[in-house]
């Protein structure tokens, strides 16, 4: 009797071990370049390599979840950039709202090469990279990596190229033009809209907005309709004022930019 | 014409449901409805058993990383034993679905808060998701204040910390109840909560 309880528990250590280990590789990060070995500017990418059915969060994680976080550690010779995040999918359980990437992403750092007899001396780059992958559950994971800098590989160009056509665009090459922009307070929200104009104003079908410090932006709200835009944000205190919107107008599959502020 | 009459009943029926979920839906500024939801025990805890308190709800589920890691570093726990010696109501509330697997049993979560020094007046199941929905609960932990007029005073994040890195967070919870029980008014009412969504049946 004691050795089946043993045997028992011993079983179910087990599996806690082989769920965990399965959990801990929901993701995998790795690093890649398009440098070609002469430029003086590139691309670093941190390429997420998500398992079926999961999901990592957009820069605005949306209602719940967590941003990647990416810490670089550069030689003197390199000097990186903001990241960029590629389009994300807007991911809705119920009333519940994220923005993310599921199966694979390659988030960007542009970066500059700006001491090239530094470069061949110190040319390793080092990456804290987190994240918070969920499905039915959340499970955050981290690791550092070591990356050399070397001529990249043509798969890893060919990647960068694939998700530098992802980043959002800028608003001006949509055929859009912005008629109107109003925040409007209404008791404790703020209730904005946008009416687009141009041949393509019909066809806009959401807007993702960034995350506005002091704000909290009701994504439920969200209506798209004809060309214009409409939410709700409410302040954190009484004397916060919205003046500005940023955020990324989707029209079919495609993200602008937008960054829009009250005159 | 009888099909038409029960399609017409159902719209009604569906409309006013609909309408009444939104009716009861509780913003920062509102007077709180009253709600009632069983305990850890199986009794029936209503709102309104504290008439006249400050109330804090905390909403939760224990497997969440997010969760897990306030209580690990006490973040929750001393905010919950300094205001409930303070007379502050504490009630924690698991909205988590019984078909999710991060579902647990009141027995198995009574003994996981008991294991991480959680104080609280009352836990509070809320399977069907009822009482989560009203507030918009949509991170676990996600907290709401409400003072002692009955009015929801703070709804949003426990801190400004979601990546749990900041040496000095700003515990807007802790400051929200500050404010109250010196009689001052709230200066933060709403911010961003953060956690895993609430696993609420879809």
């Amino acid at each position: 009797m004691r050795n089946l309880v043993f045997s028992l528990i011993l079983l179910i250590i087990m599996f806690q071990n082989l769920m965990s280990s399965q959990e801990k590789n929901l993701v995998k990060a790795e690093i890649i370049s398009n440098w070609d070995g002469v430029s003086n500017e590139f691309f670093l990418g941190v390429k997420f390599s998500i398992s079926p059915g999961w999901y990592i969060y957009w820069q605005n994680p949306g209602d719940a979840g967590l941003a990647p976080e990416i810490k670089l550690t550069l030689p003197s010779s390199l000097k990186a950039g903001e990241i960029l995040f590629p389009m994300p999918r807007k991911i809705t359980h119920g009333d519940i709202i994220s923005y993310g990437y599921y199966n694979e992403v390659v988030l960007l750092i542009p970066v500059k090469i700006v001491s090239k007899e530094k470069l061949a001396k110190s040319s390793i780059i080092e990456a804290k990279i987190n994240w918070l992958v969920c499905s039915e559950s959340c499970v955050p994971g981290g690791t550092t990596i070591k990356y050399t800098l070397r001529k990249a590989k043509k798969t890893e160009i060919a990647l960068i190229k694939k998700y530098k056509n992802l980043l959002p665009r800028d608003f001006e090459s949509s055929g859009l033009t912005v008629k109107n922009f109003r925040v409007e307070r209404k008791g404790n929200l703020n209730l904005i809209k946008i009416e687009f104009a141009g041949n393509r104003a019909g066809q806009v079908v959401d807007f993702y907005p960034n995350l506005i410090k002091e704000f909290l932006v009701d994504l439920k709200s969200i209506n798209v309709k004809n060309g214009t835009v409409e939410l709700t944000a409410m302040p954190s205190s009484a004397d916060a004022k919205l003046n500005f919107l940023n955020g990324i107008v989707v029209i079919n599959g495609e993200g602008y930019e937008l960054n829009l502020k009250l005159k | 014409m009888k099909l038409m009459q029960i399609i017409g009943l159902l719209a009604i029926v569906f409309a006013f449901t609909h309408a009444s979920d939104d009716k009861n839906k509780v913003n920062v500024g509102d007077v709180v409805s009253d709600f009632a939801l069983t305990d850890l025990n199986g009794k029936l805890v209503k709102l309104s058993d504290f008439k006249g308190k400050v109330v804090v709800l905390e909403w939760t589920n224990p497997n969440c990383p997010f969760v897990q890691r306030v209580y690990r570093e006490k973040i929750m726990t001393s905010v919950q034993k300094e205001f409930t010696q303070k007379g502050v109501v504490w009630i924690i509330i698991n909205s988590t679905n019984p078909k999710h697997r991060d579902y647990r049993e009141p027995k198995e979560l009574k003994k996981i808060y008991d294991e991480w020094s959680a104080t609280y007046t009352a836990y509070l199941m809320d399977p069907d998701g009822k009482v989560g929905k009203m507030f918009d609960a949509k991170t676990t932990p996600h907290m709401f204040i409400i003072n002692k007029d009955g009015k929801l005073v703070y709804a949003g994040a426990i801190d400004d910390d979601p990546r749990g890195e900041k040496k000095e967070k700003v515990n807007y919870v802790k400051n929200a109840l500050d404010e109250i029980l010196s009689g001052k008014p709230v200066s933060v009412s709403i911010t961003k909560p953060y956690g895993c969504s609430v696993k609420y049946s879809e």
